[in-house]
Order: C-alpha cells, then structure tokens, then sequence
C-alpha cells in the first residue's frame, strides 16, 4: 500500500496538505511540537478512523485528543493506493461520516463497511487492523526511549526482550505468553466459591465442595433411612390401638369385683374404729394417775446437776485467784526494767524527734532517687544530642558567637526567612498584577488605533478635498465643482476630527484604572526592593563584623545555632535541675547530722534515721507500759467479789429448784440425795407427757367421727342393698376376669390400677410414636427437598470448578507449548535478518542471536558473545536506538508477511545515532527498504538531514523527496 | 339423549421439592399448587360435573409432608363436591402400606380419605359406576411400585377381565401411563400403549395422565366419536420446561340412542404460565445494557410479573463485561426467571483467528485450541475447550481471568 496525499482541514494542531512521492523516501522536516507525530496519527486515522469508547480510553479517546485546537473543521483526505485500487478517503470527525472514493470517482464507501459504523479502510488494504498496523508502521519517537531504559524497574518491564515478546505473543496486546500464563495461574489460586465461601485455590474449592457434598449425602442417607423406618411405629401404633380397646373392656370387668370388695372394706373399718375407742378410754385412765407431776419443769433434773456442778467450780477458783495476781505482776517488772536499760540513750528524747527523724530520711532518699533519675536523663539527652552528629565544641562555639549578640541583631537574622519568603510572595503578586495592567493598556491602545486610523484617513482626504476646491476657485473653476468639494471636504474633516476625539478618549476610565493600577504596582516593587537591599545590607554589615565571608555564611552558621539551641535546651534543663537537687541534698544531711549527734551519733543516713526514730518510739513506749503496770491488776479485786457472788448465786439456784418440783433442801445431806429424788419425779412427768401429748391425741384420731361412722353404716346397707340388684340384673358390666372370683378389694384396686397403667403406657406410648413418627415426617420433608437442593447446587458448583480448572489448566499448557514454538520461529527469523539488517547500517554489532526465550546475546566487533546485559552496558544509545529500529524492521516484515508491503513512517528514528551511522541507517532506508515499502522519515533535525544530503548528493537527490511539515510544501 | 361431564385433572405433584426454583420462591409454588387443586374442585362443583377424575401422579412421591396430605384429604371434602375418582401414577403407587392410600396407616396418623374419593387399588383394571348416572362405570387401574413399567394397559390380555358395558350407560378408562411416539424429552416412559389399542379399547373415553403437556386423539368410528383419549397435562406447571397455560379438561359424553359423542374443553387453573424466549445481547456493554434487552424479550412476549421465564440469551459480549445473574428490577419483572447463557460468548473473532496465518502466540492458542475443538466429539469436551479458548484470550487481551465461561455450551 502507498500513501499518496494527506489534505488535513483540522486535525490536533496539523493543517494543510501533504504529497507523497511513493517511488522515493519522504523526509518531513520541522521543528519539535508542530505536528510530526499527529501527521503519523493523521494518516492512522484516515485509515482506521477515530475511536471514542470511554471504556477502552477512560480518560480521552482518540477521537477528543485530536480535536483541531483551535476550533473549525475535524476533517482529513487521504489518498493511498496499492496495487489493484486507488482510494480517496475522506473522514469528518466532526460530523462522524466517512466517504471512499475509487479511481474512477465512484463512491465505494458501502464496501468498506464492517460492523454496525465502521470503515477500517487499512485493514482491508493492509490486512492488518489499527492496532497491528500502528505496531509495524508506525515507529514513534518515544518508543525509543524504551528500548533499555535507565530505571531498573522499567527495564524489566520494556526491554527489548519484553517488546520483543509481547509483539511475537499477542498482534494488539501488550501481554506476554509469561504474562498471559501467570494470569491464568493467579486465577487457579485465588478461585471464589460463595457456595463454601472460599476464595482459596481453585484445588481448595473443589475439596471443600466434595467434603460438603459428601456430608450431604450422609445427612440426605440418614433423612431417608430414619423415613424408612417409620413403617414399624406405624403398624405399632395400629397394634396399640387394639391393646387399648382390649385394656377398657378388662377395666369395665373390674367394677363389679371393686363392689364386693367395698363392702367388705366399709366393714373393716367400723370394726377397727371400736377397738380404738376402747383404748382411748385406757389412756384416759392413766394420765388422771400421773396429773400431779404435770406441772415439774422438763429440763429440771439436768439443770440441778449442771447448778450443782457451777457451785463447786466457782468455789475452787475463788481460792487461787489472789496468788496468781502476786506472781504475775513481780515477773512483768522485772521484764520490762531489762528492756529500758537498752534503750537509756534515747532516755531523753521526744516523740518529735522521732517524727523528725522519719521525715528526714524519707527526704534524702527521695533526693538520692531523684538525682539517679535527673542523671540518667541528662546522660540520655547528652547521647541523644551526640548521637545527632552536635559535636559539644561545636555547640559551645556557636553559643558563643550568637548568645551574646543584641536583639535587634537576632531579630534581623531570626526574620530573614519569612521577609524572604514574603518578598518572593508579594513580588510575584505584583508582577502578575504589573502585567495585566500592561496587557489592559495594551488592549486599549489596540481599541484607539483602530478609531484613529481611519479618522486620520478621513482627516487627511478631507483637508486635501478643502485645499482642491479652494485651488479651483482660485483658479475660477465652476462652482459647483468647487462648492461641491469644499463641502466634502468639510464633512469629512469634521467626520476625521470626531473618529481621532473618539478615538483618544475611548475606554478612558479602564485606561485611567490601569495607568494607576500600573502605577501602584511599580512603587510597591520599589518599595520592596529598597527595604530588601536595606536588609541585605544590615545582614552584609553584620556578617562582616562577626567575620564572616559574607552574609549566606552567617545565616547558615545562625541557622545552625538555632537549630542547635532548639534541640540541645531539653539537656541543659535537667542539667539545672540536678545542681539544685543537689544543694536540697546537703541542706537535709546537715540537719540530718545535728539531730542525731546527741542521741549517740551515727551516718546522717535514711537507714540510721528510721532505726533511731524507732528506738525513741519504743523506749517511750516502755515508760508508758511500767507505770501503768499496777493499774492494770485492778481487776483482780472485782474478780474475786464476782465470784464470791456466783457461789451464792448458784446455791439458792440449786434450792429453788429443789423446792419447784415439791422436795425440800436439807443442808446436811449431799447434793447427790438431792439429785436421785428429783429424778423419780421427772419420770412420772414424762410419761403423763407422753400421754396426754401423744398417746391420747393418736388414739382420738383413730377413731372415726360420728358423722363417718353413719355413712359407713348406711354405705354398707347400701352396698347390701346393691348386691341382689347385681347379681341378677348387672346385664351392662363386664364379667368378672377368669380368676377373679374371691380376689380381694386390693387386689381388685391393684388389677385395675395395672389395667389403668397399661392404657396410660399404651396412650403414652401412642403419643411419643405419632410423635416420633410425625418428627421425622417433618424432618424429612423440611430439610430432604432443601439439602436436596444444597446438592445439587454444591454438585453445579463442584461442576463449574472442575471445568473452570480443566479450562484454565488446558489454556496455560496450551500457551506455554505454542510460546515456546512461536518464540523459535520468531528467533530463526530475526536472527537472520536482523544480524543482516545492522550489518548493512554498519553497527559495531556483528551477530545478534535471539534464543527461544527471545531473549538475545550480543556480538561486537572483536569481541565475543555478549548476553543482553553486558551489551546494555557496552552499547551506545545510538547503537541501542539501531539496534531498536533493527530489530523493529524485522518485526514489521515478519508480522506483515503475506500482506501489501506497507509503508513505514519513523519519527527521527536517528536522532541518537552519530552522523556515520544514521548516515548508514538512512542508506538502508533508501536503498533496501525503499524499493518494497514505502517510507517516511519525520525529522526536526533539518540541518542534519541536510548535512546527511551533502554526503550522498546523488542518492538523495534521486530518491529522497523533501517536505515541510507545517505547509506540505517541498522543502528547499 | 343424556350428557355426562367429567374433569379431568392430573400430574399435579403435589409435595414437590421445586429444586429448580430459589428457595424462597418454593413455598409460593406450593400454594399456587393447592390453589390450582382448590380451584379445579370449585370448577368441577360450579360447572355440574357428575366426577372427577384424577389419572395419577397427585402426589409427587409417596409419603408426602403432613401439610401436603392433610390439605389434599380436606380439597375434596367440601359441600358439592361431585365424586373423585383417582388412578394412582408411577410417582404416588399404591400399595398396602402406602402411607397417601392405605386406610390403615392413614388411620394410625388419624387420617382418612372422604367417602367419595374412591382410589383404583390393583393394578387390573377394576369399574366403579358413577353415582348418579346409571351405567356409566368408570375403570381404573394403578401403579403398584414407583418403578417404570413395561405393561401395556391397553393389550388384549391386559383388558380380558372387562365386562361388557351397560347398554344404558357407557365405561370410561382411567390410567397412568405413555402414549407411544409421543413422550416428550426427559419423561420417563412407562405404561405405554399406541394409538391402535386406543382405537381398540372398548372405552367410550380414556382420560390418561402422565405426560405434563395436553394432548389428545380423536376418533370417529368405535366406541365413540370425538375426542377418545386425551392427556389433561400437568395442572400446574412443575417445571420451566413446562411451556403454555396449565389446566385440566372438561369432558363432555352425549349417550344416548347413538354413538357417543365427547368433547373435551380446556379450563385453565394454573395463574402463572411458562415462557421460553430468545433474547439477542451482542455487544452489550454493561450488565444493565443485557438487562435492558431482557427486559425487552420479556415485554415483547408479553410476560406478566405471574409468570415462570427462561430466557436464552446469544449473543456475543464487549470484552471484559461479565454477566453471570439478572440485577434485581429484572428478578422482580417476572415470578421466576431462568437465564440461559449458554449461547452467550465474548466478542473474540475466532474466525478471523482461524483464517489468519497464525504468527503471534495467542493466533497460535487460538488456532491451536480451535483446532483441538473441531477434532472433539463430546460436546462437554467441547465446551471445555472453547472456555479455555476464552480463558487464554482474556489472560492476553484483558490480562484479567476470572470465572466466565462455565455455562458456555451448544
């Protein structure tokens, strides 16, 4: 395919039209910026058209990048033929519409449709499509700062090898087979499976989902081996029912025998109730025999044991009270005297002194623990302050030099920054505003000169109307004539007069405005420059007599001192404090010193403080205790006469009772006489307890009421009166059970009660089965259709991860096997015409190898083979930038095999290569390239091509056609 | 001349598991069920019907939930409600311990059939005339075991132990089972019987279910003319592959002096009907764009928001947009709807990749893969390779591989 003209009404900042010569190679020249790579986009676009999906090109589509910059049409005509067609393509992107012409003027634009709006015209001249046709024709001038970039990082990424392998594994994209197979490994590891809620690898998720499928399956075995067994509970359930019906009919049999029984029951116990009132009667008796012991106390027997006892107790210890008081009180003494004599030093001090001497000790140590802390800190910040780098010489130095300064000296070097800063601030200000006033007066002027032009011209013709009508009628010329111009030339003098007044006064107030505005600016700016200079000099003077070079060696020795000052202040903080805790240390010892000296001496120290406070303590204590010795032992005579008291006290106890239970004391018996006669007495008074609280109320219940003795008699006339009734006409009952006959009423009661036992199991029964068999009824049918369910969807998820395993894994062997395959027949190719290729652009690289990896190695002249890396560091950028475009012509004649050759635009493909060798690579253009394909060659170095021109006169002039970017004219 | 009217209702399935409907949608499909069964008897008492009948299949499976059994026990036991007749199916049998039929173990649950339900119990045929109606006899015969079966119901031998009709009246067939040629795809067959012993079987009418779409054969010479066997299909759809309206039949008999005449007139009782519809998305660009179109299909066919839907999508999608389930406006649109992406594939040109020379590796995957497919015969395997396919162009395209293409298929 050929590409025969570009005509360009609008398109990014690119206007005009542009003639190929296809036989020759074409070189664009023009400065940097004024359209070289939107030319190469332009015919890109003539060919393909302009995208405008915001999905593939979020931020700006192509068809918003090139919309013309400054307004009016977005439209191009590109003309290309190859060898069976000619076409003229017009393209308005404005409008959106696309007309195609052929050589013959007919409008073939249908033919060229492809899905709903599309006209790709190049991908059915070149078989390619735009993104394949930019990556063979197109070499932009940027991608060649990627060939081996400086940055480690980008490097990896945009090497040559991985363009290389990117453009052997994909025609549009820019994803390796590497790149491809790591995605489709990332995607087997991290596989989402809601149904598990797994987000592991995809292995992970299909284990989870078979263990949980099996899980299913036993709960669904379990739901349906339980819902198998409810035929048995059910058929239990029928036998049940029968067992029941049988049960009721037995009871009805029973009621007849429970009569019988009844009465003999109802017999029983009026004969039973008679025996009981005989024996109450017995009871009654003996408790009128035994009613004068009724009254004795119940506990009085062991009451005057226990009195009896007290009273002899009481009496011993009275006796030994009085010789313990006398042993005790002389040993206490003798004691105490001993301790005292320890402690006569302190025979003389206070219970202050004690108090004063806890006070110091607690002081001292509080100043020891103090000064250990105050210590460390200062030994910390003195590190910290060393360890960032402040040598203390340093610090004494500059604190020197600046501490003594006066204030007005500080303040000018602490405000040097911030007038600085506000200077730069205020002066850019001032400048912007400068500057609109400048363009507003400009703007103004501009607004005059159009008024006074044409007010001059009417001016001028005017006057030169009045001098020609005067000249003729000096010269007698016909009125008319002369009337007829001096009244013109009136009119239009005055009509010059008031275009030049309106002309000067127009926009006066603007122009006032900005004269001021323009004004004030000026004289701030002067302001502010002569205050700067005036602090310059200040800081100047001041530099030079502190001896220094100049005033940037002061600020930066202040900056140093401040900076200093700001971080070394924490330090000389504590540094003060430990002075003082010093000072308060002393101050305690002394006083420390003068307490204990008359008390026996010793280290004013915390502990010898404390153990003389404590010595004073107890030997007060110990004073204390003597005196107050014999007081202690007044309770001893209170003792005494309390317990002379107690063995009254008791004996007349022990008398009373005596008395109260009937018997009279006799001093000369002994207390034990007393004792045996009191008890004979309380065993009659238990046993007519006994009698009138339990025995008679026992037998009074026994007997039946009145009222209930009635009833039993007239039930048992009743039942007599039932029996001949019964046993002729009892038609309704049930028979007797075999057996029955002569059982009694409890075993009748028992037979009935069992009977009942039996319904009541067999209705229990009954119930726990039909619930049983409903529970798993519910059961089954509640969660068999969901787990059902569960499976079947943990089996269609299984399902979906296996395949989606088998796809991705089919998917990435597929790759790896194809890329390596493709990657050895992209090698064979290149190595034999690349290495062919530099060595016709006369490279110092001799061989390039490229191996299945597409990685390659390197051979320069005279040398041996080189990998990749160390040809990175051997090579030139020139070299690299041959190499790339090398390599780049390889890629476009392989990629393109089979196809229309295509025409190659390069944007100054050179412009890194010294002057031999973008001599040699412009020859191999011309001279091998040019012949199959067409080829552009934009540049913004006119000077060398021009230089390149002059070394080949005859080559370029034969087969090189000139151009200028901006017109499209030849270039001279 | 007299007229007798039946309808005929069957393949209800009551107590289906509805697997194929979101769980939250199940039990309102079980309402719709007895609703439909509700309906079928208020229809029967409103139209004058002297029975019904019911030719298998009421229940989906033997020993349905409480609920289920109790409701179906308490249908038919209304004031008017003309007798029931009912021929148990493959999926609800009869046998002695059945817990839908037996008498005995309803009763162990304190359970019972009305009075004028009478149940076919052996798998012979057996009569009950029609209260009512002197000597119309209705035979019936039931499954005996949820298993497909083999007997031909309408064989000679099978219908040896018949007694001649009543010349008064007429004999009506009830039975479960397939007619032959006809079974539509994924029911089983079972029971089967051609349309020559039809025409041979002495039976005025032969009301038979079994298969859930309505269809029917008419005769003009034996023992009737008219309609002579006619399956009511499923009364309420039990499937999405269930298409139309859902109902029973109204059979009419002229008898009389002449041949009989019948007549049989669909009464729908489902509110919902099934759709299956198409819907192109090619190029669709967002989510919401396929909604969009679905939408379009859906009121285009005119869907009501009752009805059960699937909808086939094709089509071919912009790369990188993933479509996997309805968004919510669209979920709401219709009762239940089934979206069926098999069709549906990403916008890969694979043709120009199998016309092209294969230079780059992916043209080499591509046409590698391609390759592979047309050589495989399992349309699984198949499938499987055309998502690898996919999976390895979005990895070189879209460098993104996420899991898309499992539904894909033929």
């Amino acid at each position: 395919m050929k590409i025969l003209r570009l005509k360009v009404d609008g398109f990014g900042a690119l206007k005009g039209e542009f003639r190929f010569d296809p036989t020759r190679v074409t070189v664009l020249v023009d400065d940097n910026e004024r359209g070289k790579s939107t030319l190469l986009a332009a015919i890109a676009a003539g060919l393909y058209g302009l995208p405008d999906d915001k999905r593939s090109h979020r931020v700006l589509t192509p068809l918003e990048r090139w919309r013309p910059w400054e307004g009016g049409a977005y439209r191009i005509e590109l003309e290309v033929e190859d060898e069976q067609q000619h076409l003229t393509i017009s393209r308005d992107f404005e409008r959106g519409t696309v007309a195609i012409f052929n050589a013959k003027g007919q409008e073939v634009t249908a033919e060229y449709k492809e899905g709903k709006d599309q006209y790709p015209v190049g991908k059915r001249l070149t078989g390619l499509d735009a993104d394949e046709f930019a990556k063979c024709a197109l070499v932009s001038q940027n991608e060649m700062d990627g060939v081996v970039p400086a940055d480690e990082k980008v490097r990896r990424n945009s090497t040559l090898h991985a363009r290389l392998e990117n453009a052997a594994d994909t025609r549009v994209g820019d994803t390796n087979a590497t790149e491809a197979v790591s995605v489709l490994d990332g995607a087997i590891r991290k596989y989402t499976c809601a149904e598990v809620e797994s987000s592991g690898s995809v292995d992970t998720a299909i284990q989870r989902l078979e263990l949980k499928r099996s899980t299913l399956e036993t709960e669904i075995k379990t739901l349906e081996h339980d819902y198998s067994q409810i035929t048995s509970p059910l058929e239990e359930l029928l036998r049940i029912d029968d067992d029941e019906r049988k049960s009721r009919e037995s009871m009805h049999g029973l009621d007849s025998e429970r009569r019988e029984s009844l009465a003999a029951e109802v017999r029983r116990q009026l004969a039973d109730d008679e025996g009981h009132r005989a024996e109450l009667q017995r009871f009654t008796a003996e408790a009128e025999t035994l009613a004068s012991a009724a009254h004795l106390p119940r506990n009085a027997e062991s009451e005057f044991r226990e009195t009896v006892a007290r009273h002899e107790t009481e009496s011993r210890n009275l006796a030994g009270l009085e010789s313990r008081k006398n042993e005790e009180l002389k040993r206490e003494r003798e004691k105490r005297a001993g301790e005292l004599e320890g402690l006569a030093a302190y025979a003389n001090a206070s219970a202050e002194d004690a108090d004063r001497c806890v006070a110091l000790a607690s002081e001292l140590r509080q100043l020891t623990e103090e000064d250990a802390n105050m210590r460390s800190s200062v030994f910390t910040l003195r590190e910290s302050l060393a360890s960032s780098g402040h040598d203390p010489e340093r610090i004494q130095y500059l604190t020197g030099r600046f501490a003594e300064r006066t204030d007005t000296e500080q303040r000018l070097l602490r405000s040097h920054s911030e007038r600085a800063l506000q200077y730069q601030t205020e002066v850019a200000s001032l400048e912007r505003a400068r500057t609109d006033a400048t363009e507003v007066l400009r703007e103004i002027d501009t607004i005059r000169h159009r008024w006074r032009m044409p007010g001059w011209f009417m001016t001028a013709l005017g006057l030169a109307a009045a001098l020609a009508g005067g000249a003729v009628q000096v010269l007698g010329g016909l009125p008319t004539l002369w009337t007829g111009l001096l009244a013109g030339g009136a009119g239009l003098l005055l009509l010059g007069l008031i275009l030049l007044m309106v002309g000067a006064r127009a926009r006066i107030g603007l122009h006032n405005e900005a004269m001021v505005e323009l004004g004030d600016a000026q004289r701030r700016l002067g302001q502010m420059r002569t205050q700067r200079a005036e602090n310059e000099q200040d800081l100047g003077d001041l530099a030079r007599q502190m001896g220094y070079r100049d005033q940037v060696d002061l600020l930066r020795e202040w900056g140093e001192y401040a900076r200093l000052m700001a971080e070394s202040s924490p330090a000389l903080r504590a540094q003060e404090r430990l002075v003082s805790l010093e000072t308060r240390r002393k101050q305690a010892i002394e006083s420390a010193t003068a307490l204990i000296a008359p008390l026996g001496g010793g280290a004013p120290e915390p502990a010898e403080l404390e153990r003389v406070a404590q010595g004073i303590r107890q030997s007060l204590t110990l004073r204390q205790g003597l005196a107050g010795l014999e007081s202690g032992w007044s309770w001893m005579e209170s003792e005494r006469s309390n317990a002379e008291a107690a063995v009254a006290g008791l004996k007349e106890r022990a008398v009373r009772i005596l008395q109260a239970a009937g018997l009279s004391y006799d001093p000369d018996r002994p207390w034990a006489d007393h004792a045996r006669e009191l008890a004979e007495r309380v065993h009659a008074h238990t046993r007519h307890a006994l009698l009138t609280s339990d025995l008679i109320p026992q037998a009074l219940r026994r007997v039946l009421p009145n009222d209930k003795v009635t009833e039993l008699q007239n039930q048992l006339a009743l039942i007599d009166a039932e029996r001949p009734a019964g046993s002729t006409g009892g038609s309704t009952s049930a028979p007797p059970a075999a057996g029955a006959a002569g059982r009694t009423a409890l075993e009748i009661e028992a037979q009935n009660r069992r009977l009942r036992e039996t319904l009541d199991a067999l209705q229990k029964r009954r119930t726990e089965l039909r619930l049983q068999v409903e529970e798993v009824w519910r059961r089954y049918h509640q969660e068999h259709p969901e787990k059902s369910a569960h499976i079947l969807r943990i089996e269609q998820a299984l399902k979906r991860a296996r395949r989606f395993k088998a796809a991705v894994e089919l998917a990435r062997d597929t790759i790896q096997t194809v890329a390596t395959e493709t990657h050895r027949r992209w090698a064979e190719f290149l190595n034999e015409r690349v290495t062919k290729l530099l060595g016709e652009i006369g490279t110092t690289v001799e061989k390039l190898t490229f191996g299945e990896d597409l990685d390659f190695s390197v051979k320069l002249e005279g040398t041996h083979q080189a990998t990749r890396g160390r040809a990175d560091l051997h090579l030139s950028a020139g070299a690299k930038d041959q190499l790339y475009l090398a390599v780049r012509l390889g890629i476009s004649e392989y990629l393109s095999r089979g196809q229309s050759p295509l025409p190659l635009l390069l944007d100054d493909p050179f412009a890194t290569s010294d002057d031999g060798r973008a001599r040699a690579a412009m020859r191999l253009l011309i001279e091998h390239f040019a012949p199959s394909h067409q080829i552009i060659v934009l540049t913004c170095h006119r000077k060398r091509h021009e230089s390149l021109a002059e070394l080949d006169p005859e080559l370029y002039r034969e087969k090189v056609q000139w151009l200028e970017t901006k017109t499209g004219t030849a270039a001279k | 001349m007299a007229l007798a009217r039946f309808l005929q209702v069957s393949d209800l399935h009551l107590g289906s598991p509805l697997g194929w409907l979101p769980p939250e949608r199940r039990e309102d499909r079980r309402r719709d069920q007895r609703a439909t069964l509700e309906r079928a008897v208020r229809e029967a008492i409103e139209r004058g019907v002297h029975a019904i009948l019911v030719p298998g299949d009421l229940f989906d499976q033997e020993g349905v939930d409480a609920a289920t059994m109790a409701f179906a026990l308490g249908v038919f036991d209304v004031s008017g409600c003309p007798p029931v007749f009912i021929a148990p199916g493959n999926h609800d049998p009869y046998f002695e311990r059945s817990l839908n039929w037996s008498a005995q173990m309803l009763q162990a649950r304190a359970m019972r059939w009305p009075a004028h339900v009478h149940v076919f119990t052996t798998p012979d045929w057996s009569a009950s005339p029609v209260p009512g109606l002197q000597g119309v006899r209705v035979w019936g015969r039931c499954f005996t075991a949820n298993v497909e079966s083999l007997d031909r119901p309408l064989a000679p031998a099978s219908l040896s132990g018949l007694t001649s009709a009543d010349p008064v009246g007429f004999d009506i067939a009830l039975f479960h089972g397939s007619r032959e040629g006809q079974c539509p795809p994924g029911q089983k067959m079972t029971a089967p019987f051609s349309d020559e012993e039809t025409a041979a079987a002495p039976f005025v009418y032969l009301a038979v279910g079994h298969y859930h779409a309505g269809s029917r054969i008419t005769a003009q010479t034996g023992a009737s003319a008219g309609v002579r066997l006619a399956y009511a299909g499923s009364a309420a759809a039990v499937d999405v592959t269930e298409l139309g309206a859902h109902g029973g039949l109204e059979v009419r008999v002229e008898y009389g002096r002449r041949l009989p005449f019948v007549e049989a007139e669909f009464v729908e009782l489902d509110k919902r009907r099934v759709h299956d519809l198409t819907a192109e998305v090619s190029l669709a660009t967002t989510a919401e764009q396929i909604d969009r179109r679905v939408l379009k299909a859906l009121d285009d066919a005119g869907v009501t928001d009752q009805d059960i839907v699937t909808v086939r999508l094709g089509g071919r999608l912009a790369h990188g947009v993933r479509y996997a389930a309805p968004g919510p406006d669209l979920r709401a649109r219709t009762f239940f709807l089934r979206l069926e992406l098999r069709r549906l594939r990403p916008d890969y040109d694979l043709d120009a990749y199998r016309a092209a020379e294969a230079n780059t590796t992916e043209e080499r995957f591509a046409s590698a893969l391609l390759k592979q497919r047309d050589q495989e015969s399992d349309p699984l395997q198949r499938a499987m390779i055309e998502s690898a396919l996919y999976y390895g162009l979005d990895a070189f395209r879209l460098r993104e591989v996420v899991p898309a293409y499992e539904e894909l298929g033929e």
